[in-house]
């Protein structure tokens, strides 16, 4: 997992996963799937990743798979920042 | 690491295994309908094979065995015009054209189908086999058009011609017309993206869960489930509102039985439903039933509106956001009922269901996130508080859920009615179980953390499932049941009998037989039993199998009868002929005026004495009368019988028409629907009243004023909903139906007509207590009364039925009943000189005398349920 995904991992594990231990948090943990994460975590976590990483991210980009894992999100931050 | 593709061949087998057994399953308890006992051999055959073929193979295979499905289930002609609709729609997504282009056309051709599905509702408009297809072709394209677009557009997917298609023609959807609304990127993403062995063992643990709920489903739908007619009490209404909600168990089922069976072919959906009847609170809830029509709306509905909404700031956008989800799932559920039943749906109780849900589950986003409140996945923590709420929530979602499924707002705040003080105690529960949550918590101790390990499907479980599968199929078995129940004391067996038969019954139960009303989520199930061309294709029922009202030999007639047979008429009826004489009888023609020294019988009755689908010289009435010339003398019979007809219509058409045949004796048939159809039928006619401006209640209270006092008691009056009369007129059922009774036996003893009447059962009808009490109050009534209860002892009922979908008695019943007719009357003819039934002086001297006539004892059967003096026991109270 790159810097991002440390970040990223970081802000959910503190704000929507208080009660997890970071090594169980692996990049292809399913977040959505699993439950961990719902369409509210998600629009609080758009708009940290917004101001964070500085990047606009649509309506249309908020898609559950884009939030699936750690990787996804990552991924998607990168594909914002070079694109 | 990479999944592993392949999967080990004890795997392979067991699966293999799991699935023969979930066939032993379906047959034995004959669950759902042939076309998917058809597709669950089909998978059963491919799964094996597809899992052996090399990756890069599988998506072809499995696109080909959708195809194959759709060939199989549909048969070839209309498969190929399904797939030819279906290849032009995605076309259209694929035009180089600017996608506002793209989503215009696609309107309009959605516009065009949806007129032609108009079209297709009406006779006239007819389309052949595009009639059976529409809800299938709706249930592929209604939602999912939107999804792929969507994803064409924003996905970043790779186009593949093989996916669209494989999307679009999904392997079970030909069976289900109600179908998950399936994310395409998820499905492409998702394809193999784990082992093989565990998407496998997965898949078939999800099918045989989705066994054990329709299995659960029939339990509920037979033994809980109630007509809201039935409703008398606090305790009666809280049984009605929980079978409501857990007749959703079917569509939980389906959807684990289709994604279950996807799984099984290596796309590696997310599951469809998790533990709803758990939610701890109504977003929790909506999170919860239904998972891929809640990530249907936040993809298409609620992110891009929060994205818009975002202006007017986050709570504001997050309430707007929320509101218009439940909106447009209001509209969509409309839109998909359309599509599927070919009807519109617009009914307070819908309106009111999705106003209140979406308006509570608001207020409870904007709790959850009201400034200061962390996002905190769910937790284990807090069991007391959590069960509160969630039995609040329960509770809650119960109330809805009757709300939702009831035919009507009137009738659902009428039952309310019949139990006053539940209301406010319910409301007071959910209110003090919900406040007192937060107050439980702080005592509560937190389980633990949750794991976030990926959950592997332990080979372990391969075991359980089999044994749990194998014993599930045994028990399922009439013959194991049947020695379970050689153990057990009499009464018990009895019931373990009763519950095993409604295990294996794919029948409507009582309410539905009666009344055919369901909730949004049965209708929509039932639907392709009420589109012909699809039943056909599903059952091979044939195509033209309807209903009498159907034809163009009924017609409706005004006054207090629904319709009658077109005189001079002849249709292929249920694959029979049926000839209607001159004057709208199925029979030969008579002259009005009687032959002298010929006696004349009338019958009466409903589909059984006109003969559904059977021949016209092989009804029972045409047996009886041909043997009878052969072996007694001349006799006319005039089957004056009409398909749907109740009691009400039978003594309306004695009065209006039999009378000027001047019969010797009338032949009054009837079966145990009788008693629930005279109420359905007076409640329709006082409903309809104002409308059709017939002469219902006029004609009620001048003709039949024992009829009118049992309206004046109840409050009935005509305009009214006619579930709401139904409701009030049901507990009078058995005194309507007497009173109706005693004035035919008045009026034929007035003009010297003997009344005779005649109990038949229905095809594997053997519970007695009403049978027993319909003869009673024939009897008491002053009828001659025939007891055919046993006539059908010592056959099987498919040896009697006219189909597999149809319980009319076949030809086979039909001489039954009339070699069992002509031998109580050749036994009484025997003994007199004239045929005694046709003699009303003998028959009101014998009756004078204590009822025995000539031999002719009333009863052929035992009575052992005599009605209790209960209010509406005594028909003369």
């Amino acid at each position: 997992m790159g810097p991002i995904g440390q970040q990223i991992k970081a802000y959910i594990l503190q704000e929507f996963l208080p009660d997890i231990d970071g090594d169980e948090l692996l990049g292809d943990t399913p977040l959505v799937r699993s439950g961990l994460l719902d369409s509210l975590s998600i629009l609080n976590l758009r708009a940290w990743l917004e101001e964070t990483f500085d990047v606009g991210l649509a309506g249309h980009d908020l898609d559950f798979d884009a939030f699936g894992s750690l990787d996804e999100i990552a991924a998607l931050v990168i594909s914002k920042r070079s694109g | 690491m990479s999944p592993n593709h392949r999967s080990p061949l004890p795997v392979l087998v067991s699966v293999s295994l799991q699935l023969l057994l979930m066939l032993a399953v379906v047959v034995h308890y004959r669950l759902e309908n042939r076309g998917f006992l058809h597709l669950l051999i089909l998978v059963s055959l491919a799964f094996p094979v597809h899992a052996l073929l090399p990756m890069s193979w599988r998506p072809g295979a499995l696109l080909t065995l959708s195809l194959a499905a759709l060939g199989i289930v549909l048969t070839p002609v209309p498969a190929l015009l399904l797939f030819a609709l279906g290849c032009g729609l995605i076309a259209i997504c694929h035009l180089p054209l600017p996608w506002t282009a793209r989503y215009g056309i696609l309107l309009l051709a959605g516009l065009g189908l949806a007129w032609l599905r108009l079209g297709d509702t009406t006779p006239s408009f007819g389309l052949g086999p595009l009639g059976a297809l529409w809800p299938i072709l709706g249930s592929m394209f209604m939602f999912r058009l939107m999804v792929y677009l969507h994803d064409l557009r924003y996905g970043n997917l790779p186009s593949s011609k093989v996916w669209s298609l494989s999307y679009f023609f999904l392997l079970p959807n030909v069976c289900f017309p109600l179908f998950p609304v399936v994310d395409y990127k998820t499905l492409r993403k998702t394809y193999y993206n784990d082992d093989a062995a565990n998407i496998y063992r997965r898949g078939s643990r999800w099918m045989v869960r989705g066994l054990w709920q329709l299995i659960l489903y029939r339990l509920v739908y037979h033994h809980l489930a109630l007509d809201p007619t039935e409703v008398d009490g606090g305790w009666r209404l809280m049984q009605y509102m929980l079978a409501s909600f857990l007749l959703y168990l079917r569509v939980s089922g389906h959807f684990h039985l289709i994604i279950g069976m996807l799984l099984l072919f290596g796309c590696n959906l997310p599951e469809t439903h998790h533990r709803y009847f758990l939610a701890s609170s109504l977003s929790d809830f909506w999170r919860r039933i239904n998972i891929y029509w809640k990530n249907f709306m936040a993809k298409v509905v609620f992110f891009p509106s929060h994205d818009r909404l975002r202006r007017f700031g986050p709570r504001w956008a997050l309430a707007l956001a929320t509101a218009w989800v439940f909106f447009a799932t209001w509209l969509l559920h409309a839109y998909q009922w359309f599509w599927i039943t070919g009807s519109s749906l617009l009914t307070w109780s819908d309106v009111l269901f999705w106003l209140i849900l979406g308006l509570l589950v608001v207020i409870n986003v904007l709790w959850d996130s009201r400034p200061g409140r962390r996002r905190t996945a769910p937790r284990q923590g807090q069991p007391w508080a959590h069960r509160m709420r969630v039995l609040a929530t329960f509770l809650l979602l119960t109330v809805l859920w009757s709300l939702w499924t009831t035919e009507s707002l009137a009738l659902w705040l009428h039952l309310w009615t019949t139990a006053p003080a539940l209301a406010p105690c319910l409301l007071l529960l959910i209110v003090g179980l919900l406040l007192a949550a937060p107050w439980v918590a702080r005592r509560g101790a937190p389980l633990g953390k949750r794991s976030l390990a990926t959950q592997e499907e332990p080979p372990s479980h391969d075991v359980g499932l089999l044994l749990a599968l194998g014993l599930l199929a045994l028990l399922g078995r009439p013959q194991i049941q049947g020695m379970m129940a050689a153990q057990l004391p009499s009464r018990l067996a009895g019931q373990v009998a009763t519950i095993g038969e409604s295990l294996r019954s794919n029948e409507l139960n009582r309410r539905d037989a009666a009344a055919q009303r369901q909730g949004y989520y049965e209708q929509l199930i039932a639907a392709p039993l009420d589109n012909p061309g699809l039943h056909a294709l599903y059952a091979r029922r044939p195509a033209d199998w309807r209903r009498l009202d159907e034809t163009a030999a009924w017609r409706p007639v005004d006054g207090l009868r629904r319709g009658e047979l077109v005189p001079g008429s002849q249709i292929q009826f249920k694959q029979a002929t049926l000839r209607i004489n001159r004057w709208g009888m199925r029979d030969r023609d008579y002259p009005k005026e009687r032959t002298p020294g010929t006696p004349r019988l009338a019958v009466l009755g409903s589909s059984h004495s006109m003969g559904s689908g059977v021949a016209d010289d092989a009804t029972f009435e045409n047996l009886f009368e041909e043997r009878w010339n052969k072996e007694h003398g001349r006799l006319e019979s005039l089957n004056f019988a009409v398909a749907g007809h109740s009691a009400i219509e039978d003594m309306v058409l004695l009065d209006e028409r039999v009378l000027d045949f001047r019969p010797d004796a009338i032949l009054e048939v009837a079966h145990t629907h009788d008693v629930g159809k005279a109420v359905r039928f007076l409640a329709a006619a006082l409903a309809d009243a104002p409308n059709t401006d017939h002469r219902a209640p006029d004609h009620l209270a001048t003709a039949h004023p024992a009829l009118r006092a049992h309206l004046e008691a109840v409050g009935a009056a005509p305009g009214q909903a006619r579930s709401v009369l139904e409701h009030r007129l049901r507990p009078r059922r058995w005194q309507i139906l007497a009173a109706v009774y005693r004035h035919m036996v008045e009026r034929c003893l007035e003009q010297g007509i003997a009344p005779h009447w005649m109990l038949l059962p229905l095809v594997g009808e053997d519970d007695n207590s009403d049978m027993d009490r319909l003869v009673d109050i024939a009897e008491e009534a002053g009828f001659k009364v025939h007891d055919l209860r046993h006539v059908y002892d010592g056959h099987r009922v498919d040896e009697l039925r006219l189909a597999p979908w149809d319980d009319h008695p076949n030809a086979l019943a039909h001489r039954l009943i009339a070699e069992r007719l002509l031998e109580i009357w050749s036994l009484a003819d025997a003994r007199n000189r004239l045929p005694v039934f046709l003699n009303p002086r003998k028959l009101s001297r014998a009756q004078k005398q204590g009822g025995n006539l000539g031999g002719l004892d009333r009863s052929e059967g035992a009575r052992e349920n005599h009605a209790n003096g209960t209010d509406d026991s005594n028909p003369s109270q």
